[in-house]
């Protein structure tokens, strides 16, 4: 399993809302974005 | 997620667009925004992939340690409410900064359940990003 660390590219992500809306991390481009992982919906 | 919410003013000052990321079915992910009163889009990723792609792996032995029992049980202790836990106890999450060119620019995958960063490191290093753009 890969190790992320501080310098690399950021892995791209599609994935979808509750919703329905699809997502890409590309689509926020010029834009700093937090990605937060959950452990489980406890 | 209480905190993120907290400081979600702080967030949108800096132009940051938070995505949760769970493994969690719909339903379950449904109850979990409502409970949460979460802001920010919940992304389902049931295979599990993008933790994968993001080194984010499964430990028993992590999970279960004295450790992380006790910070469970100070968290009962004090009153608050654990909801029951949907899916696979044992994923490990993480947080990560992506500037606007798509490069990491913090990495922090959890040792242990109870292992995040502070909301506050994350807004330093999102100050500190959005001082070296502007």
């Amino acid at each position: 399993m890969p190790k992320i660390k501080p310098g690399d590219l950021a892995p791209d992500l599609t994935l979808t809302t509750l919703e329905g809306q699809s997502v890409a991390l590309r689509d926020y481009r010029g834009r700093p974005v937090l990605l937060v992982f959950l452990r489980h919906l406890g | 997620m209480a905190q993120l919410r907290h400081f979600k003013n702080d967030l949108d000052a800096l132009d940051v667009q938070v995505l949760i990321i769970s493994f969690g079915a719909e339903f379950w992910a449904r109850a979990w925004q409502q409970d949460t009163g979460s802001p920010y889009p919940l992304l389902l990723d049931s295979e599990r992939a993008t933790y994968q792609a993001y080194g984010l792996g499964t430990s028993f032995v992590r999970v279960w340690s004295p450790h992380v029992m006790w910070h469970y049980l100070k968290l009962v202790l004090r009153g608050q409410k654990l909801l029951p836990v949907q899916g696979d106890p044992h994923q490990l999450g993480g947080d990560f900064i992506v500037d606007g060119d798509g490069v990491v620019r913090l990495a922090h995958a959890s040792k242990d359940p109870v292992d995040r960063p502070p909301v506050e490191k994350l807004l330093a290093a999102l100050r500190n990003l959005a001082a070296e753009e502007g």
